[in-house]
């Protein structure tokens, strides 16, 4: 027992000189950090610093064993230093070009980021709008840097299969007649119709007056509509039209006087009508003169055979006659309203809607505006 | 002419002969132009510019020029041409006085002189020649304010039809012709009425 005593004294009394001498070495390493690392700086003051001053052998080999974290932090920082040399001089250096790898993809990440803030900010909640053409290029090119001629040139390779639906829409007689009838579905050109197509005779003159108005309007424009400025266009079409409908005009007269004296104002409204439909067709910007001449004449066609059945119907329902001859049975049973304006647009009214449900035309399209 | 021929040509004009209730000369611009009571009432206004002074130089060219040369076959181009020039002229004076509203005022122009009820009218006022030169005018002046009640009137209509619920059928123009029909229906008590 005596003997563990004794023991247990002795390194009571070492235990002090070992602190000590732990923390001589401590203090002698602080200068050293605190050249590599300020903030780890340590400050030797006092008794501490005298016996840093006069170091002994145990603070010697502390010192050693510092000198080599000093060492690893200098060399460390000269390592950084190559790699931005080397960065800087030779990009060709595999390693630099990983470096560049993921440079441009925390760049990538970066442009991402800050479109998708940017999208964020400008959103407006109330009423999303797509941004106009020249305003879209100017952003796209903002952001990305690309030239907005890269999505021009997709949108060209596009280009070509859209001309083809719409030349194909525009060269379909069904279409014309039936699908985008222009007085039914679309109810253009409905004012010579409504008004003078009270008889047969009157509606077989107003078809023909308006399919060769239509057509002959379609080949004097077409060729010169190119060249006119916008703010001439509506002007220069109008007496286009003028120019069309007025040996037309003449000319019905001379063959069939008393049915154009019963067309009365309405025959020279069709010049005003056709100038309508030609607006529907958007001619003059890439179409060539005999396509637009032919969808032009089924357009024609397609005001003739509503024509031809609102003339009909008002002629049995108003006179109880066919092409001036009576029906049987019919004839009796007179409805004059039928003659009247009122009449005119309710039927025109009945049979749009029956035309629109029939060909599932979608409201709202533009010409609804109501 | 008497106070009481202007009164009778005041009422034909603007009830008996209405340009759109009874002549039915309303082209798509006519709904189109159906929205506010300000920008119908400009549109109107434009179209009695249009009509009164369309009607005054169309009586002139017609009495001095076509019928005494038997030219009435040349009227639709002629007419046309009057019509064309005087939009022309309204730009003109437009862009020379108020420059900065002249790209907004263009559309109105255009849409208002080449209208079928401005071309429409000028042929009514020639086929009743019997009216004289301040007839004419005076019945283009009066026509164009019956095209502006007949705006009110109809857009008034669709107002209130549009609280209720029409067959989705007949909604947009089908009820709009409808509509029309049915006021057009009540216009065909004034053609009984009879002044002088």
């Amino acid at each position: 027992m005596s003997k563990n005593k004794k023991k247990a004294a002795s390194n009571k009394k070492a235990a002090p000189a070992a602190r000590k001498k732990e923390k001589n070495a401590k203090m002698t390493a602080a200068p050293a950090m605190k050249e590599t690392n300020k903030a780890a700086a340590v400050p030797a003051k006092g008794k501490a610093a005298q016996v840093a001053a006069a170091p002994t052998n145990e603070q010697k080999a502390a010192k050693t064993a510092v000198e080599p974290a000093e060492e690893k932090a200098v060399k460390a920082a000269a390592a950084t230093e190559d790699v931005k040399v080397q960065e800087a001089s030779a990009p060709a250096n595999p390693n630099s070009a990983q470096t560049e790898k993921e440079n441009t993809e925390r760049a990538g990440f970066k442009l991402a980021g800050n479109k998708f803030f940017a999208s964020i900010k400008n959103f407006n909640f109330k009423r999303h709008k797509a941004p106009k053409p020249e305003k879209a290029e100017k952003a796209e090119k903002q952001e990305t840097g690309a030239p907005a001629e890269l999505n021009k040139a997709k949108k060209a390779e596009n280009a070509p299969a859209e001309e083809l639906e719409k030349e194909n829409q525009l060269l379909n007689l069904k279409k014309r007649l039936l699908d985008l009838n222009p007085v039914f579905i679309k109810i253009v050109a409905a004012v010579p119709l409504l008004g003078a197509a009270v008889s047969l005779k009157n509606g077989i003159l107003l078809s023909c007056v308006m399919i060769l108005t239509v057509v002959l309007l379609n080949l004097l424009l077409i060729p010169i509509y190119r060249f006119i400025p916008n703010r001439y266009r509506p002007a220069v079409s109008f007496l286009a039209a003028g120019v069309v409908i007025t040996p037309l005009y003449a000319i019905a007269h001379y063959f069939s006087p008393s049915i154009a004296s019963n067309c009365s104002i309405y025959l020279p409204l069709i010049a005003v009508s056709a100038l309508a439909l030609c607006e529907k067709q958007h001619f003059g910007k890439k179409y060539v003169v005999p396509k637009t001449a032919l969808d032009a004449f089924f357009n024609g066609l397609g005001f003739a055979f509503a024509a031809i059945i609102i003339s009909v119907l008002r002629e049995i329902i108003a006179n109880g006659t066919l092409y001036d001859r009576p029906l049987p049975y019919i004839s009796e049973a007179k409805f004059k309203l039928a003659a009247y304006p009122a009449g005119a647009f309710i039927l025109l009214a009945v049979f749009a809607a029956l035309f629109r449900k029939i060909f599932n035309y979608n409201e709202g399209k533009g010409d609804d505006m109501l | 002419m008497n106070p009481t021929q202007f009164a009778a040509i005041a009422v034909s004009a603007i009830f008996v002969q209405n340009l759109v209730i009874v002549y039915m000369l309303c082209e798509g611009s006519f709904f189109k132009a159906l929205k506010t009571p300000a920008s119908m009432t400009l549109f109107g206004g434009c179209i009695t510019v249009a009509t009164t002074l369309s009607s005054v130089f169309a009586w002139l060219i017609n009495s001095f020029l076509l019928r005494p040369n038997s030219l009435a076959w040349l009227s639709p181009i002629v007419f046309i041409i009057i019509i064309a020039a005087l939009e022309a002229l309204a730009e003109l004076i437009v862009s020379k006085f108020l420059p900065e509203k002249s790209n907004s005022l263009h559309k109105l122009f255009t849409a208002s002189a080449f209208n079928c009820a401005v071309l429409g009218l000028v042929f009514l006022n020639i086929e009743v020649n019997m009216r004289g030169f301040f007839g004419a005018a005076f019945y283009g002046f009066c026509a164009g304010l019956g095209y502006l009640l007949a705006m009110f009137i109809i857009k008034n209509a669709l107002e209130r039809i549009s609280f209720s619920s029409p067959p989705t059928v007949f909604k947009g123009l089908p009820i709009a012709l409808i509509t029309t029909g049915i006021i057009s229906l009540g216009f065909m008590g004034f053609a009984g009425i009879s002044i002088s």
